[in-house]
Order: C-alpha cells, then sequence, then structure tokens
C-alpha cells in the first residue's frame, strides 16, 4: 500500500513562514514539548503553545490574530530551547503579533505601554515618584535619571507605520 | 576597564531595585571597574515592542549602543531584559545586514549612528568571565559561608542562548560556581529554573500570581536562607509579589528575603546593608544578614 502524508499547511503557514523567524514553522510535528515546558501552559487552561503552532499550521487566520493568547507568552524561550525541530513559538507569536499589531489589534494594556514609552522616553516616568527621589539620595545615588524624551520625540511618528 | 552602564527602566525606579544600582555600583567600584552611565538612556524596546515594530525597537536599542560606541566602551547591564534587547541589535546586524541601513535611517534623524561594535553584556556574566572568580574571592573581607540559598538565573539572560551566547544549559553552573567560591552554599530544588511570571505582571495579573506562588512555594518548600536574583523582573516578583501572595493564597509563614546577586557580593566586600538598600526590600532581610555577619563573628572575617 502506498504509504501517505499529512502535511499541514495553509495560507496563513505561508505568511509565517515566509517572515523571518517563521522560516521553520512546517516543521512541528505537533509533539506537545513546548507545551510541556511552559510555566504559562501550566497554570492556564487556555494557553497551549502547541495547539497555538496548530491553529496556524491549519490557518485559522483570524481566529488566532484578533485572539489575545498570543499575547500571553512571556518569550522565556524555553520552549525555544527545548524544540528537536528547531521551531521557536516565542518568534512565531512574536510574529502573530506583529501581523495583529499591523491590522488593529493590539490588547489595550500593551498599546497604553507604547503610548507611555513614545511619550516619555521610557515606560515609567509617572511612576517614578518623590518617594523613590527621597531614598535615592539618602543612597547617595543620582535623584536626576537623565532620561528624556528627545531621541523618541524624533521616531514617534514611525512607530507602527506612522499611527 | 571601562564600561558604559544602561540601566534600564526598573532598576532605578523600584523600591527593591535601587539597592541593585546602588551594590552594582559598590561591586564594580571595588573590584576596579570604571563606568559612565549611558547619557540620556532611552528605553531598551523590550520583547513586547519588539512584536509591535521590530526595526523601530530595535532602533530604540541601538540609540543606547550608538552612545556607547561615540565613547568607544563595551555596555553593561544589570536588567536580563535590556540585555536581551541589547543582544538583538548585533545578532540582527549580523544575520540580517540589511536592517543595518533600516536601523541607521531611524537613528539619523536623531544624528545619531550605529556600527555593530559594541559589545553587550549582563553584570553577572561580566563578574564571571572579565573579573573572574579569583580575583572577586579576594576582594571578600568577610566570609558568606553560613548561608544557603536559591541562586533564581530566570530566563531572559540565558535565553535563546544562541543570541545571549552565556551558556546553554538547563541547569547553567556559573553563577553558583562564584558564589560557591566564596564560601555561599547554593542549593538545588525543584521549580528553581522555571519562569517567574514576571513579563505577565501587569498585563495577565492572574496568571503571573499562579506562576509565582508556584516559585515561591519551591523555595519554601526547600528551607532556604533567601533567593538570589539576577534578573529585575525576577525579584520584583518574588519580593515585591510575595505579600500578595501570602494574602491571596493564604500562606502565612511565607517570609523569604530575596537579595540580588551584586548585593551578597557587596556585603561580603564589607558593606552595610543599609548602603546596598537591603533595608528597602518588601521582605525583610535582616535574618540572612545578621546570619551572615553572625558567621563572620565567629572568625569568618577574612582580612
Ligand atoms: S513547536 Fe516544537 S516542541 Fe512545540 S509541538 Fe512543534 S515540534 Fe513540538
Ligand atoms: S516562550 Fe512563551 S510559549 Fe515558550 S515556554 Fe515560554 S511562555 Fe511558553
Amino acid at each position: 500500500m502506498k504509504r501517505e502524508y499529512h502535511i499541514p499547511t495553509s495560507s496563513f503557514t505561508e505568511e509565517i513562514a515566509a517572515l523571518s523567524g517563521g522560516e521553520v514553522i512546517e516543521k512541528c510535528i505537533q509533539c506537545g514539548i513546548c507545551t510541556a515546558s511552559c510555566e504559562v501552559a501550566r497554570v492556564s487552561e487556555r494557553y497551549h503553545p502547541r495547539r497555538l503552532i496548530q491553529k496556524i499550521l491549519i490557518g485559522k487566520r483570524k481566529e488566532v490574530l484578533e485572539s489575545d493568547l498570543p499575547w500571553l507568552c512571556m518569550t522565556c524561550r524555553l520552549c525555544e530551547e527545548r524544540c528537536q525541530e528547531g521551531v521557536s513559538p516565542a518568534d512565531i507569536f512574536q510574529l502573530v503579533r506583529a501581523l495583529a499589531a499591523k491590522e488593529g489589534f493590539v490588547p489595550k494594556v500593551f498599546a497604553n505601554a507604547v503610548d507611555l514609552v513614545l511619550r516619555d522616553g521610557w515606560l515609567l516616568a509617572a511612576s517614578y515618584s518623590d518617594f523613590i527621589e527621597d531614598e535615592r539620595e539618602g543612597m547617595g545615588l543620582d535623584v536626576d535619571l537623565h532620561w528624556d524624551d528627545t531621541f523618541v520625540q524624533r521616531l514617534k511618528a514611525m512607530f507602527l507605520g506612522g499611527a | 576597564m571601562k564600561m558604559a552602564m544602561a540601566w534600564g527602566c526598573l532598576v532605578p525606579t523600584r523600591r527593591s531595585l535601587i539597592g541593585y544600582e546602588a551594590a552594582t555600583r559598590k561591586v564594580l567600584n571595588h573590584l576596579g571597574v570604571e563606568t559612565v552611565d549611558i547619557p540620556n538612556e532611552t528605553c531598551c524596546a523590550p520583547f513586547w515592542m519588539q512584536s509591535l515594530d521590530f526595526t523601530t525597537s530595535l532602533a530604540m536599542a541601538a540609540r543606547n549602543l550608538a552612545k556607547a560606541e561615540e565613547m568607544g566602551l563595551d555596555l553593561l547591564t544589570p536588567c536580563s531584559g535590556c540585555f536581551h534587547s541589547y543582544m538583538r541589535v548585533n545578532h540582527t546586524y549580523e544575520n540580517h545586514p540589511e536592517m543595518r541601513e533600516k536601523v541607521n535611517d531611524i537613528l539619523a534623524k536623531a544624528d545619531l549612528r550605529y556600527d555593530g561594535n559594541v559589545e553587550s553584556r549582563h553584570v553577572v556574566d561580566f563578574l564571571y568571565k572579565d573579573i573572574g572568580v579569583n580575583a572577586i574571592k579576594e576582594s571578600m573581607k568577610i566570609d558568606l559561608g553560613e548561608i544557603e540559598i536559591g541562586l533564581r538565573y530566570g530566563c531572559h539572560m540565558l535565553k535563546p542562548s544562541d543570541l545571549l551566547n552565556i551558556e546553554y544549559s538547563e541547569r547553567p553552573r556559573f553563577g553558583d560556581e562564584l558564589l560557591e567560591a566564596v564560601g555561599v552554599r547554593c542549593k538545588e530544588y525543584t521549580g528553581r529554573y522555571r519562569c517567574c511570571g514576571g513579563l505577565l505582571r501587569g498585563t495577565q495579573d492572574d496568571v503571573a500570581d499562579y506562576i509565582l506562588h508556584d516559585r515561591l512555594m519551591d523555595a519554601k518548600n526547600a528551607n532556604l536562607d533567601g533567593l538570589v536574583t539576577v534578573c529585575s523582573l525576577c525579584h520584583i516578583q518574588h519580593d515585591m509579589g510575595q505579600k500578595s501572595i501570602k494574602r491571596k493564597f493564604g500562606i502565612e509563614d511565607l517570609e523569604i528575603p530575596v537579595l540580588h546577586f551584586p548585593q551578597l557580593l557587596a556585603l561580603g566586600f564589607g558593606y552595610s546593608a543599609e548602603e546596598i538598600g537591603l533595608n528597602l526590600h518588601t521582605v525583610k532581610t535582616d535574618g540572612i544578614v545578621a546570619k551572615i555577619i553572625a558567621g563572620a563573628s565567629k572568625g569568618g572575617v577574612k582580612k
């Protein structure tokens, strides 16, 4: 009998495979080592890196891009180190988030954080309080952190293609 | 030796991390390393920003590298997240040469240019490789031999190993080797190498709490004198987050002091707990400090 193979592929897979970091997605054999290694998967019912890769392989583009699941990856990259096929779920989800962002699906917390960075030059300007200034002074550390927004003001317009 | 310092946003601004900065400055100074802060440091544009706009994010990290390059210095950072962003720049330059021009086009808007000549280093790796175990051992004033700690490497200092190029191992040893050389006992325990959930703090607090709960219980069951961290997020999770885990999960006797790697060395170099901000940590560090001092007064004072 002729042996048959199932080679999972979809236009969404092609799209990811064309991007740097996503090239080898089709090598995924769905072994689940990534899920078994993932701390997020250990505590969250919803998050399974293997399953998310599977959804890409079978072409659930809209579902994946609109989902908050790719944003749950902490990029700890244990999966990447362990995957025997050289696939990096962390890189793939980063590409998925980039596509999602281009199409306007950015979870609010991330959008807000980016806005802060692009406004102040760094994320924590607003939370750098007098109390911390006092503690720094007490320890002989510089109170003026010398961060500023000069640089981000110049490139701000470019971030996310001028959003 | 002279290094350009990139402190990142967390270390200088979080109550329980200021001591990380103070101790790092003192330890480097004590070991004869001259440092100069990157002028007007900009956000390193960490992974979550990279995933939104990779090229512009890379240019943000490259901005600080360009400043180091102008000074002719390599870059040193105590933050594993920043370290990752900086390493990503040179790595991308090497593997995708077309990105050099893209990044430089953006930098040109601020009259800057980065040519990829700066090496980025994580403080702990720098202490181990460039300063070396022997030099550190010789600089110790008091013996740290009475304590048993859990050293947490965290994720972002080491993974992915082909990018960060320090050590590929699921059980790294270099940090243990350094601490053991100065007498500290580093305990192997379940969960020691697992992620702390820090990157989900603020975006998925519930998940971050469950993961942190598991890490703290791992440490609690190991009966440690304290935890030692090398990553700002890992420290925030274990120290500042401990109180809320205690409350949320009703674990009354949860009280694990958390020290930064350089703070432990600074104690051995003879600095006081206050000088290195140990009094600012959320979980009291008095116990572990007292144990070190008591051990030292039993004849552990070296010089
Ligand atoms: S990404 Fe790698 S580890 Fe995960 S299921 Fe696919 S082959 Fe297995
Ligand atoms: S990198 Fe993401 S998917 Fe992989 S183990 Fe870590 S959290 Fe899970």
